[in-house]
């Protein structure tokens, strides 16, 4: 073959490389993007978790003064219906975190967990606590218009997958026994992490019980979240909402990446919802 | 002429023998650990009570695809990176190239005989290995339906069902676009091959790169680098065992794969077309 011809066919196969390339990567993007909530649609209810305390320091710590405030300033943008928080102080700085939002709309329930406090703050309708603890706050959420909504705001232990099979167990088997037959949203902080292509053992030998915890509560609830991306530092999806299947219809979720300060490493991860025609 | 002339002398090298008993090897270890496993597994350990597993999980399909799913990543690279290694460099250290070349057959025929004829190999190669694995798990754990659960294998993110033939099906589909995939690795192995003089090197080159690229491509840390990895979509086929695959993601990954094998088979013809043989 003539060099002209080689010439030829080397190009060939660089235009032929090319035209794959661009077309397999067209449209697609290459880096992690946020996803902006944006305003919350009409009819929706609009669910937010959000774990607000901080990384630095032997086992994290709770919600900082200096933080509060962006935090009220990004719940108020989020303009959500029903907060699952996690890792606040405690129960008056849930209190304060109520008035800062307007304490005549926001109802409150909180509990006690591992020395620091989940909440569960609600507005446009009633929130009737149920129990306390250990890892999560129950309650009722009575809405008009809305089938009534048993809520779970959670937060599973951070170093013991042993544990997070048991308390999370325990409280999916609790909330899938609903003798009320309510519709059911637990959300919170589980401290599972098992992204689809990110995790691979390298670091860790929990995978395998903490696959078991997400299979059991998975295969009771919806979990309304699947396929959103990472929620917390580094690149781990650790926080979910799980809804009772067949009752909404997830209009939009996922986290909303850019709202963390000081120390935070989680993100708040939105739902929302609209009743299911069903 | 000359692909029967490479047919042969690749059938006396003996390369088709050591990986076809290696592979076997390979999946008679997998059978031993799939027993130990669901014995050790399923024999009703509390931490193993929140699960969907059943009776049915364990069966010859799911062998076959985790024994694949393996061998793909991890065995057949090996033998796929050696044959592209031996081929242009292995005929330089010995002095057949030159041979070849004074033979009125152009430089192109020969470089595009050469990759076909591996090409063809590793096709087979995995064909054979898929048609085994389905063998050995029929005979040995008898088939079923295919139930896939998110776990360490990272097959899927929520519990698949795929019916017996449907299963069948995607095993069948799964084969060539596993082929499809393995020859980015084959064309990367063909690059080193027309670049350095012997054939250890070569091969040693691109089997090091492919595990690098593999292992960073595993790593959360290196997230960002990820998409420009073609480690990152060589088990693209994965997608194929959903009850629904995203047929586009499934196509944006071949022509990503298609476009980095092109890339390298464009750069090896640039190298080769314009060596000198001594």
């Amino acid at each position: 073959m003539r060099p002209a011809a080689e010439l030829g066919v080397e190009l060939a196969l660089f235009c032929a490389a090319a035209v794959c390339l661009v077309a397999g990567f067209g449209g697609t993007r290459l880096l992690d993007a946020s996803s902006d909530p944006g305003a919350k649609p009409k009819g929706a209810l609009r669910v937010v978790t959000w774990n607000v305390g901080g990384a630095s320091g032997r086992g994290g710590h709770a919600l900082v003064r200096e933080a509060f405030d962006d935090v009220v300033e990004t719940l108020r943008l989020l303009d959500a219906d029903l907060l699952l928080l996690q890792e606040l102080e405690s129960s008056s700085q849930a209190e304060a975190l109520r008035r800062a939002l307007g304490s005549a709309e926001w109802m409150l329930v909180d509990a006690p967990v591992r020395g620091r406090t989940v909440a569960l703050l609600a507005r446009g309708g009633t929130l009737i606590a149920i129990d306390r603890g250990p890892i999560a706050c129950r309650a009722v959420y009575r809405r008009r218009g809305w089938p009534p909504l048993t809520v779970a705001s959670a937060h599973a232990h951070a170093y013991s997958a042993e544990r997070r099979n048991r308390e999370l167990g325990l409280l999916a088997r609790t909330l899938s026994e609903d003798p009320d037959h309510h519709a059911i949203l637990l959300g919170g902080d589980f401290n599972l992490d098992l992204d689809l292509d990110k995790r691979r053992d390298l670091f860790s030998d929990d995978a395998h019980r903490d696959v078991e915890t997400y299979n059991f509560i998975s295969q009771r609830f919806q979990d309304a979240t699947l396929g959103t991306g990472s929620t917390a530092e580094p690149d781990r999806r650790l926080d979910y909402l799980f809804i009772s299947s067949g009752w909404f219809r997830v209009e939009a979720a996922g986290p909303w990446r850019g709202r963390r300060v000081s120390d935070m490493d989680h993100d708040p991860v939105f739902l929302d919802l609209v009743r299911s025609r069903e | 002429m000359i692909g029967r002339l490479e047919i042969v002398r690749l059938w006396r090298s003996r390369r088709p023998l050591i990986a076809a008993c290696s592979l076997l090897f390979f999946l008679v270890l997998m059978l031993v650990g799939f027993y130990t496993y669901a014995r050790a597994e399923t024999g009703g350990r509390a931490e193993f009570r929140y699960t969907y597993e059943n009776r049915s999980y364990f069966n010859g399909l799911t062998f076959a695809l985790y024994a694949f799913y393996f061998g793909f990543l991890l065995i057949l690279p090996i033998f796929i990176a050696t044959e592209g290694g031996a081929q242009i460099a292995g005929d330089t250290s010995r002095g057949t190239l030159l041979l070849s070349l004074t033979r009125p057959v152009s430089r192109t025929r020969l470089f595009f005989s050469k990759f076909l004829l591996s090409g063809a190999f590793s096709t087979l190669l995995a064909g054979g290995f898929l048609a085994v694995s389905l063998g050995v798990g029929l005979l040995a754990v008898g088939w079923g339906d295919l139930d896939l659960y998110p776990g360490v294998l990272q097959m899927t993110d929520r519990h698949q069902h795929l019916e017996q033939q449907q299963a069948l099906a995607r095993f069948l589909l799964a084969w060539p676009a596993a082929s499809l995939a393995l020859l980015a690795p084959l064309s990367l192995a063909y690059l080193f091959s027309s670049w350095v003089k012997n054939p250890v090197n070569a091969v040693g080159l691109a089997f090091s790169l492919y595990l690098i690229l593999y292992v960073i491509a595993e790593i959360h840390f290196f997230k960002d680098l990820r998409p420009w990895l073609f480690t990152t979509y060589m088990p693209y086929w994965r997608e194929l065992f959903q009850e629904r695959p995203d047929w586009s993601q499934v196509s944006n990954q071949a022509l990503r794969l298609s476009g980095f094998t092109l890339l390298f088979l464009a750069l090896a013809f640039r190298r080769f077309r314009r060596r000198e043989e001594r």
